[in-house]
């Protein structure tokens, strides 16, 4: 039987919820002439048209004195008073046993205007038992959001689950997104480190205006129709128990509202981040930094110890096809060529060296190499992209060492 | 008089369709505009590019930043002076804005320049061209682009009328994996252009395809309002872009999945819609309004990954 919080009615309380239930159910309700009592989408606003829906039900069900009869005062003492609906009084007893099948179990949450549907215990628990069995999660984070998901069932008979898509991603999963124009390449989200999901309402069913019961929502609440407002309100009951009782967080990161991670990220640079993790598991001993005005681009030293050069986006870098041109190769190749003699090009590339002439005894040392462009090899420039690529899947591979860094 | 100070109130109004017609001028091509000065955070406006269109003349502006918001605006400009501003939904974060390219997703005609502002947090890019959907009456089309992990698309069509700039067509992205993106195409037939709007949806289900459809924005001859049309149709095709077919989504998307770098932005999509075109129950593919995007997407995929067939066929009404 749906509940009411407070009162309904002339002189009561009219909290949004408690009055957007019992328009609902007018709605619903049928006269003997088969008309419904409420006419009018509901609002959760209490109006003319809701009292004097009250009051046609209460006097069809001889529930309350119709307006103006006289009654004696012990007769009128038996009946709810007109126009008026408390949370047991006989009206929504009437009310509520009147309601076709669907609608017995109609619910809202309090200081919100839509009505819905309570969806299945098992599928709660599955979704919580789902999350918990995610070992690439992280073991706190996990343990919270299988409690937000038993929270939001225990308070609300909502189910809250993660789409497939929303859960933890590693670097080839996120060049998917990444490729179709979001903002965060491979390395650079918030789903790569097993702190963050995207967990929504998918399978709500919703009554509408015009009180008829909408198709399962989707995870985003964005396929039956939901205006935005009413799909704050879901999100905001959401989050009064991620947020308060359970110390999760929404991401500083504009994005969707289905997100939900295990830290705050108000300072955090994603590049950055992803830059000391890249130079922390570096197979090639790397050193690697962001561009100061792009921290989305990234700059290597090509594991040759000397300055920072550009390597690109970590899609492009990922993809193989870092952004690596040749002066800045000449460049970095030079710098180590004059600080180490013993340095060879070919072999640090791995190309194939020609056996080197015999120095004749007393003969002049040879003068140092100074190259230029045009000594630059596709090979290797093939090869650093390769190597610069192996970088990224070391990080890939490493993703539980990744921080947060400002 | 400063050249920033309008003569009338801001104006930011609702979505209005109200497409006066008057009288009929030559037909623009859709003009990119000249850009201009866009570092000078101290407090002035800061106008990012100027947009000519006859008599009139837009300018795409970030104002003086209030707390930590600098509104993005289109000013309208007539004989040197503003004359009314209209205030885009998504306002920067700093005055300071660089260009950079817009591509097949970002969310706007392919080739153009965007402005853009902010990094992760807090990126905004926003990117304006005229556009002439009928003849004499030329206005703006703004997109802007938003966000970090989930991008958000919107676009607005700025018409002038009577000193005032009016939000004629807009689309705004919703929640959930959105993409949206405005297409800019000539309708030779009427010597005028028409927007195509791209709406997508990439539900992640597993039995489920992704939604990728388009609509024609434009004003006919005879009407008042502008109108989307669902596309194609007969006199409009679109072009898809097949790189596969699958017996299920589920094995589409671990394909996309395998080679993401070179197939990530293509969409699952229901095979049935494109009427025996192609095979499978699925397809990976992608839809577009131009011939010649389609054939640059197909080259593209085929560059990043040679073992890939991709097709581009004609999609007409009825197929």
């Amino acid at each position: 039987m749906p509940v009411l919080k407070g009162s309904v009615g002339e002189g009561g309380a009219n909290a949004a919820h408690d009055v957007a239930l019992i328009q609902v159910m007018l709605r619903v309700v049928k006269n003997a002439k088969g008309a419904v009592y409420f006419n009018n989408a509901y609002t959760g606003t209490y109006d003319a048209a809701t009292k004097a829906a009250v009051i046609a039900f209460q006097t069809d069900q001889k529930l309350a004195s119709a307006p103006g009869a006289k009654l004696n005062p012990a007769a009128a003492a038996k009946l709810d008073k007109t126009g008026f609906i408390d949370k047991d009084s006989a009206t929504l007893k009437a009310l509520s046993q009147a309601l076709p099948a669907d609608y017995k179990e109609v619910l809202i949450i309090e200081g919100t205007k839509t009505v819905y549907l309570p969806m299945a215990e098992a599928s709660a628990k599955a979704s919580a038992a789902a999350i918990q069995a995610k070992a690439d999660l992280d073991p706190v984070f996990r343990g919270k959001v299988a409690h937000l998901v038993t929270e939001m069932y225990a308070k609300h008979k909502i189910v809250l689950s993660i789409p497939a898509d929303g859960w933890n991603r590693n670097f080839a999963a996120q060049a998917v997104p990444a490729k179709a124009g979001t903002g965060a390449n491979p390395g650079e989200s918030n789903h790569q480190y097993g702190k963050a999901v995207d967990i929504g309402f998918d399978g709500l069913r919703w009554v509408a205006g015009d009180g008829q019961i909408n198709k399962p929502d989707n995870f985003w609440l964005s396929k039956a129709g939901m205006p935005a407002d009413k799909q704050k309100a879901f999100w905001e009951a959401r989050n009064r128990i991620a947020f308060n009782a359970l110390g999760l967080f929404k991401t500083n990161k504009a994005g969707d509202l289905i997100h939900l991670q295990a830290y705050k990220d108000d300072h955090v640079s994603y590049g950055r981040s992803l830059a000391a993790l890249l130079q922390a598991v570096s197979p090639n001993g790397m050193k690697w930094s962001v561009d100061l005005a792009n921290p989305n681009q990234y700059r290597s030293d090509f594991g040759l110890g000397g300055a920072p050069y550009k390597a690109g986006s970590a899609l492009q870098i990922w993809g193989g096809q870092a952004t690596v041109s040749k002066p800045d190769l000449v460049k970095a190749l030079n710098a180590k060529l004059a600080v180490d003699k013993a340095f060879s090009v070919d072999k640090f590339f791995g190309v194939p060296m020609p056996v080197a002439p015999q120095a004749k005894p007393g003969a002049k040392p040879p003068a140092p190499i100074i190259l230029k462009d045009v000594d630059i090899k596709d090979a290797y420039l093939a090869t650093l992209k390769t190597r610069l690529k192996g970088e990224f899947q070391a990080a890939d591979q490493n993703r539980g060492k990744w921080k947060p860094l400002p | 008089m400063d050249p920033g100070a309008p003569r009338r109130k801001d104006g930011h109004r609702k979505l209005a369709a109200v497409l006066a017609l008057g009288t009929a001028f030559a037909v623009q091509a859709m003009v990119i505009g000249a850009p201009v000065s866009t570092s000078r955070p101290n407090g002035k406006p800061v106008v990012l590019q100027k947009f000519p269109a006859g008599n009139d003349e837009f300018d795409l502006v970030i104002a003086a930043c209030r707390s930590k918001e600098c509104p993005v605006q289109v000013w309208l400009r007539q004989q040197g002076e503003t004359v009314d501003r209209f205030t885009l939904p998504v306002s920067a974060s700093t005055q300071r804005a660089k260009p950079e390219a817009v591509d097949a997703v970002w969310g706007a005609d392919i080739g153009l320049k965007s402005w853009a502002t902010g990094l992760e947090t807090n990126y905004v890019s926003t990117v304006g061209r005229t556009v002439t959907l009928v003849p004499g009456k030329t206005g703006l089309l703004v997109t802007q682009n938003s966000g970090f992990e989930h991008r958000k698309r919107g676009h607005v069509f700025l018409l002038p009328g009577e000193g005032k700039l009016v939000a004629a067509w807009s689309y705004q992205e919703g929640s959930g994996p959105t993409w949206s993106a405005t297409d800019v195409v000539p309708d030779n037939a009427k010597d005028v252009q028409e927007i195509v709007l791209f709406r997508g949806f990439r539900d992640p289900t597993d039995d489920s395809a992704e939604h990728l459809d388009a609509v024609r924005v434009g004003a006919e001859s005879s009407a008042a309002s502008l109108r989307e049309t669902p596309l194609p149709d007969r006199a409009h095709p679109l072009y898809l872009v097949h790189v596969g077919s699958y017996s299920s989504p589920i094995e589409a998307r671990q394909a996309r999945l395998a080679e993401g770098y070179c197939l990530g932005a293509y969409w699952v999509l229901d095979s049935v819609r494109f009427g025996g075109l192609v095979g499978g129950k699925v397809i990976l593919g992608n839809i577009y309004a131009r011939r010649e995007l389609a054939d640059a997407e197909a080259r593209s995929s085929k560059e990043c990954l040679p073992s890939v067939t991709a097709a581009v066929i004609p999609w007409t009404l009825g197929r």
